[in-house]
């Protein structure tokens, strides 16, 4: 597979190039967490976590790729491993962190969150993770999952995230999120 | 268009900036929304997080080849150094039984078969080995990629007569083209005088995304970097060129950003349009 062709079923969607990337270019972006004091395993994480920045970014349509992949995808590691670095720097020297993203630290909610978009099904749960995280249109996901039209994609989208909604304050009420 | 969808489109970027301006207003002055709000963006970043999790589990099932990089490396130098031994032991082996055939040096003995007629004492295996000298060690130790310097010189330096032999067929490390293809970049090294050196940035980052007076914007205070914008959303670079002045700039969505190092003053980001400075600054970038 050329450059080209492993972008392009990437882009739509093919989850086998996005492993054929990730073989062979393993050694090449852990060496550089390795070499600049990361151990294997975090390497392995943040090679994983550029990977999936990367598939997001193309499935999403807006990445033009104008270097080759190797080359994008190195980048993303080492501005993830920068950030690393300087966050342990800044735990190690007592500072608190100032991360704006939800704090999914608690590995208790994790859980039970995760058990909810398994009650959802195979089929909601894909048109969430494709509209929310891949980012695709209707039409696409209307296209990828056999739906009739964009306007029963939509509502399939719709009726899928208030289940989850109703699943999730099942399990909590809104103020156990909001403290 | 309904509570939600509003919630929804705004949350996934999907409003136009008129509408994400009027919305924000709304959300100003309504605590039920913005508790609304908060709640969508709670279970859309689940969402996104067990995307994330389901990729990464799938790629973490991905066989790598035992181990990772650095046993790969032992593996490449134990099989490295076993090729080595057999190569001194297979040149050592010829050279020791050709000695006792015959007298002469390789040299005179290829001399000899260019001028000569065989020498009728000699066999003719002997002869048409002797003829073909075909050893390059050096070649076939660099062919395997294993660095043994000392090794390969001992070899070099021999010029005992050596028969064909059979390289080895040992089963390396394959690297990418990319990680040749970067090693041979970097063993580049400028040879004019005053070539701009790329360095990788120390400059400390930080950045505001709450401040609307300075949507995307840029100020060094103490040595230290403060890049006003939603630099969240996408990832950024500091590249330091140090050449006849110490120039930094960002690069950031595909466009280059010079950065002046002047102290406390807050500077909106134009992002350079020269095509030459553009050029050069992918180089650098890709090397």
């Amino acid at each position: 597979m050329n450059e080209k062709e492993i972008f392009e079923r990437i882009q739509k969607g093919d989850e086998k190039a996005l492993e054929f990337i990730y073989k062979k270019y393993y050694r090449m972006m852990t060496k550089l967490v390795i070499t600049n004091s990361g151990t294997e395993d975090e390497a392995r994480d943040v090679y994983q976590d550029a990977l999936v920045v990367f598939w997001q970014k193309a499935r999403s349509g807006n990445l033009v790729l104008t270097s080759k992949i190797s080359t994008y995808v190195y980048s993303i590691c080492q501005n993830l491993w920068r950030k690393e670095l300087e966050r342990k720097k800044r735990l190690s020297s007592e500072e608190k962190d100032t991360a704006q993203t939800m704090d999914m630290d608690s590995p208790e909610r994790e859980k039970i969150i995760a058990k909810c978009l398994e009650q959802l099904g195979e089929t909601c749960r894909k048109v969430l993770m494709y509209y929310y995280f891949d980012e695709m249109s209707m039409q696409e996901i209307a296209d990828k999952l056999g739906f009739a039209n964009t306007d029963t994609a939509k509502t399939k989208k719709y009726k899928c995230k208030q289940k989850f909604d109703e699943l999730v304050k099942s399990q909590y009420s809104e103020q156990d999120f909001l403290d | 268009m309904s509570n939600f969808e509003h919630i929804d489109d705004y949350l996934t970027n999907r409003l136009n900036p008129q509408e994400k301006a009027d919305f924000e207003k709304q959300l100003e002055a309504d605590g039920s929304l913005r508790a609304d709000v908060e709640f969508q963006k709670l279970t859309i970043d689940a969402i996104k997080h067990a995307r994330m999790v389901e990729l990464k589990t799938m790629l973490n099932n991905v066989p790598v080849g035992g181990g990772g990089f650095s046993t790969g490396l032992t593996a490449a130098k134990i099989a490295g150094g076993v090729a080595s031994v057999a190569l001194i032991g297979s040149i050592a082996y010829f050279s020791l039984r050709d000695s006792k055939i015959t007298e002469s040096t390789p040299s005179e003995v290829k001399t000899e078969e260019a001028i000569n007629p065989v020498n009728p004492g000699a066999t003719s295996s002997d002869t048409v080995t002797n003829s073909t000298t075909v050893i390059e060690p050096s070649k076939s130790v660099e062919q395997q990629d294993v660095p043994a310097p000392s090794e390969k010189e001992e070899v070099k330096t021999q010029d005992q007569p050596v028969t064909p032999f059979k390289e080895p067929k040992i089963d390396v490390m394959d690297l990418s083209d990319e990680v040749t293809s970067e090693n041979k970049k970097k063993e580049i090294t400028p040879t004019e005088n005053n070539k701009p050196e790329i360095t990788p940035s120390r400059i400390e980052v930080n950045t505001d995304a709450s401040n609307k007076k300075y949507p995307f914007h840029y100020q060094f205070s103490n040595g230290k970097l403060l890049l006003y914008g939603s630099f969240d959303k996408g990832l950024y670079e500091i590249l330091e060129i140090n050449g006849n002045s110490h120039n930094v700039f960002l690069f950031y969505q595909e466009n280059y950003y010079l950065l002046e190092e002047k102290e406390n003053t807050t500077s909106p980001l134009v992002p350079v349009k020269d095509p030459v400075l553009l050029k050069k600054l992918k180089e650098y970038r890709t090397r």
